[in-house]
């Protein structure tokens, strides 16, 4: 039930065996250069090495449809602020030369209005922003999805997280079905008494939240003292410094190899990004410079240093 | 060799567990209040943590963190923002408790909660503006949060109506038998961190 929550599916392809810390380092590697990184050509390719190693791991494309759906008005509304942003907000990032106009987002003169100055580099800028939201949430969906419940606590008894910490996290996985059952109990009780959490006013919204919270928390605090009471009697607590574990993770002859691939990667990837800033061709205006070329709008100057035209 | 006394005890164990879990599968459905923004909600972790931190110390609070995080929207990026309002309301919890007037301690839990959901915003300013890029300067999250009032004001009553209610109700519950050493100065040192991080971000760039 936990995995199901998780989104993890018990299959046997080459990412599902590997050792979680490596699963761990993946992660990294994927999102640490999406935090480093800002041109959406780079944020684009990674994004697209994400898919295919998501793919490779048998994650369904439906599935990670699905969530990009459910980001999608979180998108939406970060390309709308950048749009109408970009000019007054963005200075150091904003190129050199004159911005590419494209249109207003409100045309109509009204105001301050016109009013939403688009383009090229206003578009390129959200187009990255949304990369690296894309990015960040898909590679964690990614983790989550090889990696087994007990492989984190697996991992967090090796990175010698105390153990106190990891007994309550695995408690926690291994009670998933329980609360579960509590919460959806509640929640179809009081909505087939009507329920609806659903208002423009703060207030209210929250008043209207308390019939489902109340209930659940308070037969959560119940079940909390149960539960101490049975980890009190299976003797929990004797010198939790000299624990021993049914199950211990060890790093495999593929576990090296992709680690250090890893490393390789991070440090090429860093590399490029350096060339990038010498060339003058980073913070965006790779992309940008390639958009106005295709679009036939200046500046000529692609491969000129600092694109300074 | 004598062995270590635990962390945390059993009662306390299984308070974060059973917090962490609900607030895990709340993330995990999108259990949440709209509004926030277009596509982002506000979150019930708030109150998860907050009476996990009451009754099992700041060591509660970030296991409900770090299980909230497992579903989390943000992933495990966000964890250690919820990290400075964590320690200031344990640093200040032993206090409010401790108080004789019920009104007193509403009044004090509310306070403290409010100076220490302000002080969690501004590290969360710089995940949006440093990591995800929202925006280039935390100033308009600022403003939208700290002058709006609707989106302080919503978290404000996640984070302190119901664990303030239990407060009244279910003393013995929240009671704070745990200690947590360095208190004060993990506390300080988290809140340098936050200011540290967020002024590196309040400028046009």
């Amino acid at each position: 039930m936990s995995s199901e929550l998780f989104g993890y599916r018990p299959l046997n392809t080459f990412f599902h065996s590997l050792d979680p810390r490596v699963k761990f380092a993946i992660f990294f590697s994927l999102t640490l250069p999406a935090v480093s990184w800002n041109d959406p050509v780079y944020l684009t390719a990674l994004l697209a090495t994400i898919l295919a190693i998501g793919g490779i791991a048998k994650n369904s494309f439906r599935t990670t449809g699905r969530f990009l759906l459910y980001l999608a008005p979180a998108l939406l509304f970060l390309l709308v602020y950048n749009l109408l942003f970009y000019e007054s907000s963005i200075v150091a990032a904003r190129p050199s030369w004159n911005l590419a106009f494209l249109f207003y987002v409100i045309p109509v003169k009204f105001w301050v209005c016109p009013c939403g100055h688009v383009s090229v580099e206003s578009l390129v800028y959200a187009w990255g922003a949304m990369d690296r939201i894309i990015i960040i949430v898909l590679s964690g969906r990614f983790l989550l999805s090889v990696t087994s419940p007990a492989d984190l606590t697996s991992l967090m008894v090796k990175l010698r997280i105390p153990s106190e910490i990891t007994t309550a996290i695995n408690v926690a996985f291994g009670f998933l079905p329980v609360s579960l059952a509590q919460l959806t109990g509640v929640v179809e009780a009081q909505r087939a008494r009507g329920w609806e959490a659903k208002s423009r006013n703060p207030v209210t919204l929250v008043r209207k939240a308390i019939p489902t919270i109340v209930p659940v928390i308070t037969r959560s605090l119940t079940r909390a003292e149960f539960l101490a009471a049975a980890i009190s009697s299976r003797g929990y607590g004797f010198d939790p410094k000299r624990r021993t574990y049914l199950r211990e993770i060890k790093f495999k002859g593929r576990d090296w190899y992709t680690f250090s691939f890893l490393i390789g990667f991070i440090l090429v990837g860093q590399a490029i990004g350096a060339a990038a800033w010498g060339l003058g061709w980073a913070d965006y205006r790779f992309t940008t410079l390639i958009l106005r070329h295709l679009l036939g709008l200046g500046p000529p100057c692609l491969w000129h240093p600092l694109g300074s035209c | 060799m004598m062995p270590r006394k635990p962390l945390l005890n059993t009662k306390q164990i299984s308070v974060a567990a059973v917090l962490g879990g609900l607030s895990l599968i709340t993330e995990a459905f999108g259990l949440s209040l709209p509004g926030y923004l277009p596509g982002v909600n506000f979150n019930l972790v708030g109150a998860y943590l907050s009476i996990a931190t009451m009754a099992a110390g700041p060591l509660g609070g970030i296991i409900v963190t770090i299980l909230d995080s497992f579903t989390s929207s943000v992933g495990f990026y966000g964890l250690p923002f919820y990290w400075p309002h964590v320690f200031f309301l344990a640093l200040f919890y032993k206090r409010i408790y401790s108080m004789k007037s019920t009104a007193m301690k509403v009044v004090g839990y509310w306070a403290v909660t409010a100076i220490a959901l302000f002080i969690q915003y501004w590290g969360w300013f710089f995940l949006y503006v440093y990591v995800f890029k929202f925006a280039t300067t935390i100033w308009p999250l600022a403003v939208y949060n700290f002058v709006g009032v609707i989106p302080y004001a919503t978290f404000l009553a996640i984070y302190a109506f119901i664990p303030g209610f239990v407060l009244v109700t279910a003393p013995n519950f929240v009671r704070p038998t745990w200690n947590f050493p360095y208190l004060k100065w993990v506390t300080a040192a988290s809140i340098i961190l936050s200011a540290i991080a967020v002024a590196s971000q309040a400028g046009l760039r």
